[in-house]
């Protein structure tokens, strides 16, 4: 079933751009996401993100595929991909927000603001506010942030034999460099 | 008694050293795996294009071998590579990292990877290029 943030992030991509509009495009985003915990340290790297921003309104959408996780381990990717996140039932994660400051958009240097927007995981949705930073020249806009996202509220159940090598949060890193050309 | 106890044994160590076999397994190694698609990559966007739930059915996960033509290269982590699909929807190959080919824009290339689904382009990982 079609959800209604990724029916919101298509009318962003392809809806005819409004006066004074326009949408940069990343398709190389980098998401990492990091969990510490007793037993092992788990980490995953995703070098195909799609991130949206639209110009000058700070929209801002972020589309994942949850099979294009990499992990050193095999075993571990396929229980992320089979027992934990169910990616053929769910095969994306998607985020649609607002830059809280669009203004910096139109400035060259580095600033920090918030995005807020909501979060969809595993099927479940939930609002979302991380802090970014912002890196801004005269030719591409670079986004960094790291923010903390809680297992259990996307419904992600961890079964009780692993529970105590799964950390309760995960920190997740995500890099976009938009280019202003695009 | 004596034997039962050996085959236990044996099967224990047997038991254990899978075990450590599977925690350690590293990830798939496409060139060792054989396609369970073969097709243009003008085609596999295509299906996509006009089904995504249908293609994701289909493709996900499976190895599929594709040729198209090399629209660009992107060379940051990881050499990541754009064959032509359809007007709408290309096709992204992010290459395994021992590969390391000499391309061209232009170039007929030939490759397999495994698909892991489509945003605006649907994407192959761990591919590696064939001939």
């Amino acid at each position: 079933m079609k959800n209604i943030y990724l029916i919101a992030l298509t009318i962003l991509l392809f809806q005819p751009s409004l006066y004074g509009q326009s949408r940069l495009i990343d398709r190389s985003g980098t998401l990492s996401f990091y969990s510490s915990a007793p037993m092992e340290d788990i980490e995953a790297t995703n070098n195909s993100a799609l991130g949206i921003i639209e110009m000058p309104s700070g929209k801002a959408a972020v589309s994942i595929l949850i099979k294009g996780f990499k992990f050193e381990k095999a075993l571990m990717q396929e229980h992320f991909n089979e027992n934990y996140m169910e990616s053929d039932k769910f095969p994306k994660a998607t985020f649609s927000g607002q830059i809280a400051d669009p203004s910096i958009l139109s400035k060259e240097g580095k600033f920090e603001t918030e995005i807020t927007g909501q979060m969809t995981i595993h099927g479940v949705t939930k609002e979302l506010t991380m802090l970014c930073q912002f890196d801004i020249s005269g030719t591409e806009i670079k986004v960094e942030s790291k923010f903390n996202l809680t297992v259990a509220d996307y419904e992600i159940e961890i079964p009780k034999l692993v529970r105590n090598n799964i950390a309760k949060e995960v920190e997740v890193t995500a890099n976009f460099k938009f280019a202003k050309n695009d | 008694m004596k034997r039962i106890l050996i085959a236990a044994g044996l099967l224990v160590a047997l038991g254990i050293g899978y075990g450590i076999y599977e925690f350690n397994r590293t990830g798939k190694d496409t060139s060792k795996k054989a396609a369970d698609f073969s097709l243009t990559a003008e085609s596999l966007c295509a299906a996509f294009e006009a089904d995504e739930m249908q293609a994701n059915g289909q493709y996900l996960d499976k190895v599929i071998e594709v040729e198209g033509t090399l629209l660009n290269q992107e060379n940051g982590d990881q050499l990541i590579l754009t064959l032509k699909g359809t007007d709408m929807v290309n096709l992204r190959a992010e290459l395994a990292a021992d590969q390391s080919p000499q391309l061209s824009a232009g170039d007929l290339v030939k490759l397999k990877g495994i698909c892991t689904g489509s945003l605006l382009d649907v994407v192959l990982t761990e591919c590696v290029i064939i001939d």
